[in-house]
């Protein structure tokens, strides 16, 4: 699913813990999360995968941590919090189909 | 230690292009990781090793050497850094650039610590490197193109819109000796003139693509040492300033302690009212439209401006840092607020390193300003002071070194050679590199950008906490060693406060660690004891605080052997320049102050001590360079008469 998120600096630090979170190693490539440039515009465009998708894995809201690692590292985490509800309510009401990363 | 067959933190590979021959080979980072870190570490090894004394910089067995910083690709806070690294146009000797870049981590994704370029391509070039997978282009359509027209003409070449570049602009195919490298469309790798090293290889850019992995040798370790220093950087003050205003927040800080530089440094702070005028918080506050920040950082500096009005409406640009204030608007006393933001920009379409601009124009202003050279010598343009079209214009002609933008292309130093007329007085540099560095007022700032081996610079032992208000001087000493690092105008103390400053800077360089990150700018931040944890944790190696600053004292008297064999440095390279010895400050909290030359002797005296460097002439002692373990070394340098 895509989101905007035009107070979005495209650090890319949340694809880094994302992908730690899942297997231990620093890969942008497996993470749930992908950042990218907005054709028009500043702020960046934040796809969250709710299926895995080649070598992107899956969302799992980060069972077992008390935050998300992706909301722990943003510095615009409020903005990432909504996003990620809304990514929830959306997933749970059975939206998600796998998008291009 | 013991042979490895896993690697950890480290990607694994260092890649060799040869553009002579098409030849593209690799070898293991293992090779020098030990010895050398990596990054700028193993480059001054590698250049030290295999380049000749007879090699200089525009030809082709001179290398460039990327190196992505050894924690860049984690989340190790601030590590988002690249180096540069070469045998540079602008001093003739070591030369290296640090930069923001996602290149560089993408080179790690793609499986490379370091990429070394030598030889000459036969026709413009860029280099595509994606997993494994690496590709010498044709860049005849690149070539002339500014390095934003640059960046989007590989995306769409390559199909990707998300690719990340550095490039070269028009300053760096004609070889003008401060063309930078730009990353994407902003963040240089700005000093030394690396960038025509690019342009007399005919390699327009480097793009890369990675979608590997990094590996963590103890991730529970690393993770809880990163994320200590994150959050205590992530919710200090001083990010909350910086992530809206980058280093532009500084400016009344630098008029208060006679920090900024005006009409070419005969001031040392600009006028009230000026300062007033050209305010950059409250231009980013009206124009700001988005952020820009890098991989891993938890500040995150970049500000994203669209100008709707103004002499540049039209304009959207990232922000400048401070540099761009002090040495391009302030030093060529222009009040256009917006100026600033017009100018970094321009010169990083063009590829030109900010600091040749307001050095090289500084000292052309003030010979204008004194009749040393009139309309006739500068084309018509009238540079006068506060004069911005003029500027603009001239930064124009010398990226192209058109008319008298070829004598200014060569810098202060070289221009005002050519020129003669008296006029060297005005050429504010160090070792032949333009000076950004006001160097009156604050000591251990002075000596450690006037001692740095890539000429005049203050992110490889420059300190810049000195001048902090209410610093905590217990928690500086606990830090630094030294007692009066509060006191800017003291002598005593500083030259070993530079030294720790040598070890910091260059371990943050190699590791790939945003300086902003560090004790350099905060005493809060991370300090070496927390860098070595991060590396030791990431790489499974365990390596001290003194084990690590062996590296980097190695790392530094390799640079300046390299520096010995390839130009005529020694004490009097390491001085001031003679308007910094001799003029006070004219006006300001400092007025009146001035060098005392027998205690700044004292004090570099002290330096080269510490170092075990011989006084009068700066060589390295035998001892100094046998207890480092570089014996080759002291062999080489006394065949050629400069073992201390």
């Amino acid at each position: 699913m895509r989101f905007d998120m035009p107070s979005c600096g495209g650090c890319g630090t949340c694809e880094l813990a994302c992908s730690f979170h899942h297997t231990g190693e620093f890969s942008p490539a497996v993470s749930s999360l992908k950042v990218l440039a907005r054709e028009e515009g500043q702020g960046y465009h934040i796809i969250l995968l709710a299926e895995s998708d080649g070598q992107s894995l899956a969302c799992d809201s980060c069972k077992g941590l008390d935050v998300p690692l992706c909301l722990d590292y943003c510095k615009e985490s409020d903005d990432l919090g909504r996003i990620l509800m809304e990514f929830e309510e959306k997933r749970k009401a059975g939206h998600g189909k796998p998008e291009g990363g | 230690m013991a042979k490895r067959d896993n690697v950890y933190a480290y990607a694994g590979k260092i890649l060799r292009v040869n553009l002579s021959n098409g030849d593209i080979t690799n070898e293991p980072t293992l090779n020098y990781a030990e010895e050398w870190l990596g990054s700028s570490g193993v480059a001054v090894k590698i250049l030290y090793d295999r380049m000749g004394s007879w090699v200089t910089p525009y030809e082709p067995a001179n290398k460039i050497i990327f190196g992505a910083g050894v924690l860049q690709g984690t989340t190790a806070p601030g590590a988002c850094k690249m180096t540069a690294s070469t045998l540079g146009p602008a001093t003739g000797g070591w030369a290296t650039g640090a930069s923001d870049s996602y290149v560089g981590g993408q080179l790690k994704f793609a499986g490379y610590d370091l990429v070394v370029i030598e030889g000459k391509a036969h026709i413009p070039v860029y280099l595509w490197i994606s997993d494994g997978r690496v590709e010498i282009r044709e860049a005849s359509k690149l070539w002339g193109k500014n390095t934003w027209q640059t960046l989007a003409l590989i995306r769409q070449e390559l199909g990707d819109k998300s690719l990340h570049a550095v490039s070269i602009g028009p300053a760096g195919e004609n070889l003008v000796r401060g063309a930078c490298i730009i990353q994407d469309e902003g963040r240089a790798f700005g000093r030394c003139g690396i960038g025509a090293v690019m342009g007399s290889k005919n390699l327009k850019a480097m793009v890369v693509k990675g979608t590997g992995r990094i590996r963590i040798a103890d991730r529970e370790r690393f993770m809880k040492a990163a994320n200590e220093v994150r959050k205590r950087i992530m919710n200090s003050k001083r990010a909350e300033t910086m992530r809206k205003y980058g280093t532009l927040g500084l400016l009344q800080k630098k008029q208060a302690i006679c920090g900024i530089a005006y009409k070419n440094f005969q001031e040392c702070k600009i006028p009230d009212e000026m300062a007033e005028a050209i305010l950059p918080t409250r231009t980013i506050d009206k124009y700001r439209v988005g952020r820009s920040s890098f991989p891993g950082c938890p500040i995150g500096c970049g500000q994203i401006l669209h100008f709707t009005d103004g002499p540049y409406a039209g304009l959207t640009t990232t922000n400048n840092q401070w540099e761009v204030v002090s040495n391009v608007q302030s030093r060529l006393a222009i009040r256009e607020p917006q100026f600033m933001f017009k100018v970094n920009a321009y010169c990083n379409q063009l590829g030109l390193d900010t600091d040749l601009a307001g050095g090289t124009i500084g000292w052309a202003m003030e010979c204008y300003q004194r009749g040393i050279i009139n309309e006739q010598d500068t084309d018509g343009i009238k540079l006068e002071w506060g004069n911005a079209e003029a500027v603009l214009e001239m930064i124009k002609k010398i990226a192209y070194r058109e008319g008298f933008g070829d004598i200014l292309a060569e810098g202060s130093a070289r221009a005002a050679e050519r020129i003669g007329r008296d006029s060297s007085y005005y050429a504010l540099h160090i070792k032949k590199q333009d000076l950004y560095e006001p160097c009156r007022g604050c000591n251990g700032w002075s000596l450690g950008a006037t001692t740095s081996t890539r000429g005049g610079g203050h992110t490889t032992g420059a300190p810049a906490i000195e001048p902090t208000e209410g610093l905590d001087a217990e928690k500086a000493f606990l830090i630094y060693g030294v007692r009066n690092v509060n006191k800017p105008q003291d002598y005593e103390g500083k030259a070993r406060l530079v030294v720790e400053t040598e070890t910091l800077h260059r371990l943050a360089n190699c590791f790939g660690i945003c300086h902003f990150n560090t004790v350099w700018s905060d005493l809060d931040f991370m300090n070496v004891p927390e860098m070595a944890e991060l590396y030791s944790a990431a790489t499974g190696w365990e390596r001290s605080v003194r084990d690590l600053k062996r590296c980097t004292e190695k790392q530094l008297h390799l640079e300046k052997a390299f520096n010995l064999r390839h130009t005529s440095f020694d004490r009097k390279d390491d001085m001031p320049t003679p308007r910094d010895l001799s003029e006070p400050i004219p006006t300001g909290n400092l007025a009146g102050w001035k060098i005392d030359e027998a205690q700044y002797n004292r004090m570099l005296d002290e330096y080269y001590e510490l170092h075990g460097w011989n006084r009068e002439t700066s060589f390295p002692t035998r001892k100094a360079l046998v207890d480092l373990g570089l014996q080759d070394v002291a062999q080489d340098l006394e065949k050629i008469g400069k073992l201390g």
